[in-house]
């Protein structure tokens, strides 16, 4: 039987953190996110083990899925889980980026072994060009992290989350017309700084 | 060096934000406008240039970056271990046809020579728990594959392969998704909803199975060149949902993510009611090609913009005002498209009725009053359950009255009333007759008062004849055979006003098949089996080959009215028949081929062909187990004909047995003052009376009595059976006279209702005779024995097991009379008989021999 990666919490203790953490309170994301990411990490188990129609085999499909594991149908509050989706966006983030830094680690042309079939972050084989482009965005995203913080959100929910106007609005608490200009605005200041480098 | 680095990030904000509203071509000179002099040496206006270009490419950039992620998640399964070439049971592998999130998909060929077929071959990524896994994967396939519809991908066959992954081979088809169709084919508004129409027809007939698709989208939907619509993966989800109820584990979503209905994210379990909403989906997907995201609060607020405008770009769109069309799909998409899945279209159909209705200029049905949304509350909640409560009785026929009278007389609210009609009905549709009576005082009210108006508002003959048939159903249904009855006269009438094209013979067909089952259900036999011939023709001289289900469920009809009439050997024919049409229909395991078999199994039973009878009951029970946990009144049958069968080749206890399990179950699903759970009771008593737990057997069968005269009065053969059996055992227990009286009326009932030929006949006169026996009435006694010797040997010859009975109580009676020849002759038969018929160690032959013996002292003298 497998561990939970819900670590030593119920999911009412989650649902717990989660309504602290949209109240503003930034501590109890220290406690949501090792768990979030864990449980992003072992989507892969849940792809194969279970069944889940995966055509659209994406990052908005794993999200919802670590949504469903974790919570249950203990939070059906949208706002709530607009929040959890941002989270797991973060650490979908991270998780990508980890797999492009080991494939950029790796020797051109090597195949790396399968080391943990759980695990989708050491499972994912990233193109090199996929892996290349994954970098250049970080890059380029943390610059814009530092010209404005709410828009660098707003790029971790759409695309790294795959998050809707409507759930990027309710968890960064702006508007959707807000979400829509800046999603533009950034896609092309980000695409810009990437091509200048 | 980037240069922007200088310029302050709101002021870019502002103007990108402003700039891109614009039209292209503008821009560079709004942004001339729009940057004071000291930005425009900076070069902020050429900046903002530069970014605004790049929008097109920036956005493929992340849409190519994300689709290539996608990949990536993809690939990091496994790899299948079957290519080209290879073989696969009867089947050789052609081609690799796809590689989905859940399956590899191949293309196979026939190689066993039996005919050219072409198949496509789907092996699951899935490695479950082996047994689990394999048991809940053959019930759902034989569900499955019972399904047959011309819109539905037919399913051939399943297992799971060496390595342990489930497959399943269905019918190829060659088509393309239908999204792709509409757009390939540029169809306009009419066709798109006349294709949709395909699908929810399919729909419709698969629920009515309660079958869930659980994955509809337009990727499992494909159109072939012809335009016919065919439905992939029909459950195929529900197949590997449910593996995952087993464990601890919660998350467990099966269906494609994107296409899920919103109780699904909270843990919801797929239902009919998430099939409507996914079927919604897609439609909203054909008219406006965007995904429609429940979680969008504006929702269907912006269909207007939604709709893209190369369909809708005229005023007429295909015949239909645009302004109206928007305003008709918005009312469906409202009633399919909600959060609140009682909200949505308890139906597929309903759903179709509406879209029809839109197609036809018709107004869409409003959204339901506040006591319909309970009863469709009520519904949801038990929907699958075999059974129906008064008060939803109640409630849908309100519903249907309330709508009756709503509606003026045009003839498009003629059509709407017959939706409305068939709507009900399937909700009536699962329900077993014998359920539901005495239950229904108020519907037969509400009932009542809407037949009238049937008759004074639709004039059209085709309607009517298929509203009174629908009508009369339901009135069957309920219990209200006479009323039916009534109704599907009328519905003859009407009918033959009609054209005599083939729809409307098939409608004849039915009609008078249901009629003929209402004059079998009140013991008319020779009217019921006149009726049936009369459709049994039409089925016969019209070719109707594409319903070979009602065609196989007329024979089987037949077949038991040719039983009432004491005719087995036809009977059996005749089943025999419809089994032949069921197996040229499909290989599976069907209902019809329940029915046929049990009455095959019935019919030897009366002929006292005990052996085959059993082995054809055996094999009934089969069918009915591999059908799948769903009770219905012919399993119960088979059971209950086995049960008879074991009590009659001498195993009581077993058979009592069976009898117990029969009752809990009906008492579980039908409750307990029905006519059906307490038929269980009538053969309990019967057991219990061959074990001679006379007292048991007694209480039992005056608890049936009492309800069987208040519901049908004294003319029903259930309740002179049960009159029949207290004389009996009233007998048994040495009570002659309080049997006498029993004995005597049920001889008249059964006179009555049988005519007084007929072989049940003989054995209330035998018994009858016994009970004169014991009151020393023996002119009496001896009539009434030779009677029913005498119509035994009408029917059966010289060959049945009561004969034997009867020679047996003659010779004990002829021997009390002193006539010692005749009681050697006939004890001489009987014993014959019974050791040819039972056996010579069967326990009544050895004990006639013990009788024999006993009396061949005295008859030594002769």
């Amino acid at each position: 039987m497998e561990t939970s990666s819900r670590g030593n919490f119920t999911s009412e203790e989650l649902t717990k953190y989660l309504a602290e953490y949209s109240n503003g309170n930034k501590s109890a994301l220290d406690k949501l996110y090792p768990i979030v990411y864990a449980e992003l990490r072992k989507g892969a188990h849940y792809l194969r083990q279970q069944f889940i129609n995966m055509d659209t085999f994406n990052t908005t499909a794993i999200v919802h899925e670590a949504y469903l594991k974790l919570m249950h149908t203990s939070s059906s509050d949208v706002k709530s889980r607009s929040h959890f989706f941002y989270i797991a966006s973060m650490a979908m983030r991270q998780m990508l980026i980890n797999a492009s830094m080991r494939k950029r680690t790796l020797k051109r042309g090597e195949n790396p072994k399968k080391i943990d079939l759980h695990d989708i972050e050491n499972n994912l084989e990233l193109s090199e060009t996929t892996a290349e482009d994954l970098l250049l965005l970080n890059d380029a995203l943390k610059k814009l992290e530092m010209q404005d913080e709410r828009q660098a959100k707003i790029v971790e929910c759409r695309f790294f989350g795959g998050m809707s106007i409507e759930e990027t609005a309710l968890a960064l608490n702006i508007s959707p017309a807000t979400v829509k200009r800046s999603w533009s605005l950034a896609k092309a200041w980000l695409y810009v700084e990437i091509n200048e480098q | 060096m980037a240069i922007h680095q200088n310029f302050h990030w709101d002021r870019i904000s502002e103007l990108f934000e402003q700039a891109i509203e614009k039209p292209a071509g503008e821009w560079k000179q709004w942004l001339q406008m729009e940057c004071n002099e000291e930005e425009k040496t900076a070069g902020l206006d050429h900046y903002l240039l530069k970014l605004l270009k790049s929008t097109p490419r920036s956005d493929a950039f992340f849409e190519s970056l994300n689709r290539n992620i996608e990949d990536h998640f993809k690939s990091s399964s496994e790899q299948c271990h079957y290519k080209p070439g290879d073989q696969f049971g009867k089947f050789r592998i052609e081609k690799k046809l796809g590689d989905g999130g859940m399956a590899w998909v191949y293309l196979c060929e026939r190689t066993d020579g039996q005919f050219d077929q072409k198949v496509a071959l789907k092996i699951m990524k899935l490695q479950g728990k082996q047994e689990f896994l394999k048991e809940k994967f053959r019930q759902e396939q034989q569900i499955l594959a019972g399904v047959n519809h011309p819109n539905i991908a037919r399913l051939f066959d399943g297992g799971i392969t060496e390595k342990g992954y489930p497959f399943i081979v269905m019918e190829y088809v060659e088509g393309i998704s239908i999204d792709q169709y509409c757009k390939v084919n540029k169809l306009n508004i009419r066709q798109r909803t006349k294709l949709f129409l395909q699908v929810c027809d399919a729909l419709q007939y698969a629920h009515n199975k309660l079958i869930v698709h659980h994955d509809i989208k337009p990727a499992n939907i494909l159109v072939d060149e012809m335009g016919h619509v065919k439905l992939l993966d029909f459950g195929i989800a529900q197949l590997l949902f449910d593996q995952q109820e087993d464990t601890q584990e919660q998350s467990f979503f099966s269906g494609t993510l994107q296409y899920a209905s919103p109780e699904q994210f909270v843990g919801g379990k797929p239902s009919i009611a998430s099939d409507v909403f996914k079927a919604g989906m897609v439609l909203f997907y054909l008219f406006t090609e965007t995904n429609f995201n429940f979680r969008d609060a504006q929702g269907l607020g912006s269909l207007n913009k939604k709709l893209s405008s190369g369909l809708f770009s005229h005023g007429y769109v295909g015949g239909i005002r645009k302004s109206l069309l928007v305003a008709d799909l918005k009312a469906i998409f409202q009633n399919s498209l909600t959060e609140d899945p009682a909200q949505r279209y308890l139906s597929v159909s309903a759903m179709s009725q509406d879209l029809q209705n839109m197609l036809d200029n018709q107004p869409v049905k409003i959204k339901s009053a506040g006591w319909v949304y309970h009863a469709k509350k009520f519904y949801l909640r038990n929907q699958g359950k075999i059974w129906l409560s008064t008060t939803l009785n109640a409630l849908i026929v309100v519903a249907m009255v309330f709508f009756f009278i709503q509606y003026n007389k045009t003839l498009r609210e003629q059509k709407r009333s017959e939706n409305i009609l068939a709507y009900v009905w399937d909700i009536f549709n699962a329900v077993d007759p014998e359920v539901t009576q005495g239950d229904t005082i108020t519907v037969f009210d509400l009932l009542e008062k809407s037949i009238p108006r049937i008759k004074s508002l639709y004039n059209e003959p085709e309607l009517q004849a298929e509203l009174y048939h629908q009508t009369g159903k339901i009135y069957t249904r309920l219990g209200f055979w006479h009323k039916g009855k009534e109704l599907y006269l009328e519905a003859l009438a009407s009918n033959a006003l009609l054209p005599k094209n083939n729809r409307n013979l098939r409608l004849k067909a039915f009609i008078l098949s249901d009629l003929a089952e209402y004059y079998r259900n009140t013991t008319e036999v020779q009217l019921a089996d006149s009726v049936i011939d009369k459709s049994l023709h039409i089925f016969e001289s019209n070719k109707m080959a594409n319903h070979h289900e009602y065609y196989a469920q007329s024979l089987s009809l037949k077949a038991r009215i040719l039983t009432d009439r004491a005719l087995y050997h036809e009977s059996i024919a005749y089943s025999e028949k419809a089994l032949t049409v069921i197996n040229s229909f499909t290989s599976l395991p069907h209902i019809e081929k329940l029915r046929a078999k049990t009455n095959i199994a019935s019919a030897f039973h009366y002929l006292s062909e005990y052996d085959q009878a059993i082995s054809w009951v055996l094999d009934a029970i089969d069918i009915s187990n591999d059908l799948g946990p769903e009770i219905n009144s012919t399993k119960l049958r088979a059971l209950g004909l086995y049960s008879k069968l074991l009590s009659a080749t001498g195993k009581p206890e077993e058979a009592l047995a069976i009898d117990h399990e029969i009752y809990q179950i009906k008492l579980a699903v039908y409750g307990e003052n029905k006519p059906i759970t307490l038929l269980a009771l009538s053969n309990m008593a019967s057991k219990y009376f061959r074990l001679q737990e006379y007292a048991k057997s007694d209480s039992l069968n005056l608890i049936a009595l009492a309800f069987y005269m208040k519901l049908f009065g004294e003319n029903h053969s259930w309740t002179a059976t049960t009159i029949y059996n207290l004389g009996n055992s009233a007998y048994y227990q040495g009570n002659f006279d309080q049997a006498l009286p029993y004995l005597l009326k049920a001889l008249e009932l059964d006179i009555k209702t049988l005519g007084n030929r007929h072989p049940f006949l003989a054995n209330t006169y035998q018994t009858l005779g016994l009970v004169h026996s014991g009151r020393n009435e023996w002119a009496e006694a001896e009539a009434h024995i030779l009677h029913a010797i005498d119509i035994l040997h009408e029917h059966f010859g010289e060959k049945h097991v009561q004969l034997s009975n009867a020679y047996g109580h003659l010779a004990n009676l002829y021997c009390k009379l002193s006539k010692y020849a005749l009681c050697k002759q006939y004890f001489e038969k009987a014993i014959a008989l019974s050791d040819e018929i039972r056996g010579a160690d069967h326990q009544v032959s050895l004990n006639l021999r013990e009788r024999y013996e006993g009396y061949k002292q005295i008859l030594a003298a002769y």
